[in-house]
């Protein structure tokens, strides 16, 4: 009977790599989903910077979302959580209601990154690459 | 399946004295929920210049999700619940337990967006009730 050697450690150094490049894949994704005029918006606004936007439009004013990404990792380095750290991120994402009545579409970029970098396929592919 | 006379008043129940108020602009008074497209207003409900007090839900009525299967699909409906909070002194914690605890229907995580001075929004705590119905297919 044939044997198959597996050499793990050179396997496990495969998969943090291609994890490593996935993450960086999906974080590019996930700027240019914010960054992108992909949102469509029922009326015209302007913006804290001045800027006069209507729709489709990015969700870019002063740029405070798109920089509190943070990127927490797990301490084995097998997972990796997305957050963005200002308090109307969630506001922002699920959509919400103004005291005055008007309904802010959701925005939700996460899912828009995601289907744009397709991590798990991403993932696949680069570590047949690597082995 | 579950129909939106049914889901009003499993809210009505639920919320009871809690569920805010529409004041119309004729006047008329009627418990805030808003089932939409409303079956005689359409998406126009309730009317411009109604004033909402205290808890409004808005429920929106799916459209079908579909996977096809052999001999049949399966039909996905999502209906989107959002609950507002009208009275800045007050919140959606104890009505969000109570629809919780007792909605009798799948339900996704409430996500709750509090209220932010730079936005100027209220608070809202959004989620699905979920319903999965199999239709067969067959042939003639």
């Amino acid at each position: 009977m044939a044997k198959i050697k597996i050499d793990t450690k050179k396997l496990n150094s495969a998969i943090a790599r291609s994890f490593d490049k996935t993450l960086d894949r999906l974080s590019e994704s996930l700027d240019y989903a914010i960054d992108a005029d992909l949102y469509e918006y029922p009326r015209t606004t302007k913006r804290k910077s001045g800027e006069i936007v209507s729709s489709p439009r990015n969700l870019v004013d002063l740029g405070n979302l798109r920089d509190s990404k943070v990127i927490a990792r797990s301490s084995d380095g097998n997972a990796a959580e997305f957050s963005w750290d200002v308090p109307y991120s969630l506001a922002v994402h699920e959509g919400y209601t103004t005291k005055t009545g008007k309904d802010v579409p959701p925005r939700r970029w996460t899912e828009k990154g995601i289907e744009e970098a397709d991590p798990i396929t991403f993932f696949t592919d680069a570590l047949a690459r690597e082995l | 399946m579950i129909t939106p006379i049914e889901i009003r008043n499993q809210f009505l129940s639920l919320l009871g004295s809690v569920i805010g108020q529409y004041k119309f602009t004729d006047g008329r008074i009627q418990s805030a929920i808003a089932l939409l497209p409303d079956e005689n207003h359409g998406w126009d409900f309730p009317n411009n210049g109604t004033v909402t007090a205290g808890i409004e839900a808005v429920i929106i009525r799916p459209y079908p999700g579909v996977t096809e299967l052999i001999g049949g699909r399966q039909k996905k409906y999502e209906w989107a619940v959002t609950l507002k909070q009208w009275d800045a002194s007050n919140n959606l914690l104890a009505a969000t337990e109570q629809l919780v605890n007792n909605l009798t229907y799948l339900l996704t995580t409430p996500r709750t967006i509090p209220p932010n001075a730079a936005l100027g929004n209220i608070e809202t705590v959004k989620f699905e009730i979920i319903e999965y119905v199999y239709q067969p297919i067959v042939e003639v």
